[in-house]
């Protein structure tokens, strides 16, 4: 009887140790988790979203790209940004055509995005990034 | 084994099983959020293989400018998702309506065989280009005198 009371002590002892390090564990794996989280949803917007330039309109200095969002994840149409003939252009305007209302760019809302430069005559390419997704380059003709 | 090597076992142990749900759990629902992205990512490029449009026939007259297009894909479009560009340049749509109704699948949609009427307004004698797009990235070019 008296061999049971350390053991006791020592089982508790064990609980109380196990518990803390279980604790200290599972805060560790919750700070993994909210980063796989947030490569989840970087990992869905890459797997699932696709963006795409559908048409060029310009008058030699002023363009209107018109870009749809052909992926399966809505996206924030303020992340856009262009490059044209390889080189970054600030957009002067944008805005969703079609829009559906929900203030985000839907899977089948087309953005026009407006900006000024000075294109080639001949050939000139657009491609535009938003967040994590690229389109493939567009070609079209200078005014 | 004496006890304190039992407990040090213990220890372990449960440390493991906790690590383990907790990393089980993460791959767990990324992987599933992966598959459920791939599987809609499949979903949205074989709508965009069987959709295709026709520009069949764009009527000039003095009130405003009607393009007929024909649904010749096989899957059912949204009217209001057209985009049209004149020369170039993008118009609004004034109205649209169906031509041929069919009563086979979607009768406020733009089945497939359909003729859609997208009326913008008229436009000045000359020549034209006239891009249709129905997203997502189906589009046909029509050229005509005005």
């Amino acid at each position: 009887m008296a061999e049971s009371v350390p053991m006791v002590l020592m089982f508790l002892a064990t609980v109380m140790v196990s518990a803390g390090l279980a604790g200290v564990l599972n805060h560790q794996v919750s700070i993994i988790e909210s980063g796989a989280l947030a490569k989840k949803w970087e990992l869905e917007e890459i797997v699932s979203g696709e963006i795409e330039v559908v048409h060029v309109w310009t008058d030699g200095t002023n363009l209107s790209v018109y870009v749809v969002n052909s992926g399966g994840v809505p996206l924030d149409p303020g992340l856009s940004q262009v490059r044209v003939n390889g080189e970054w252009v600030s957009p002067s305007s944008m805005v969703i055509v079609n829009p559906r209302g929900n203030g985000l760019w839907g899977t089948g809302e087309v953005l026009e995005i407006n900006l000024s430069t000075t294109l080639n005559t001949g050939w000139n390419t657009v491609a535009v990034l938003n967040s994590l997704l690229w389109t493939p380059e567009y070609r079209f003709r200078g005014g | 084994m004496g006890f304190s090597t039992t407990a040090a076992h213990a220890i372990f142990f449960i440390a493991a099983v906790v690590v383990a749900t907790g990393v089980a759990g993460v791959v767990s629902d990324a992987s599933q959020s992966v598959s459920s992205s791939i599987s809609q990512k499949s979903y949205l490029l074989v709508e965009r293989l069987e959709a295709d449009i026709e520009v069949v026939h764009v009527y000039s007259g003095s009130g405003n400018t009607s393009i007929y297009i024909l649904n010749s894909g096989k899957s059912v479009l949204i009217p209001d998702n057209l985009l049209v560009f004149l020369n170039g340049r993008r118009v609004e749509i004034l109205g649209t309506r169906i031509l041929n109704r069919s009563v086979n699948i979607q009768n406020s949609l733009w089945d497939p065989d359909e003729i859609l009427e997208v009326n913008i307004t008229a436009v000045t004698p000359g020549r034209y280009s006239v891009k249709v797009l129905a997203v997502p990235g189906i589009w046909d070019e029509y050229y005509f005198n005005a």
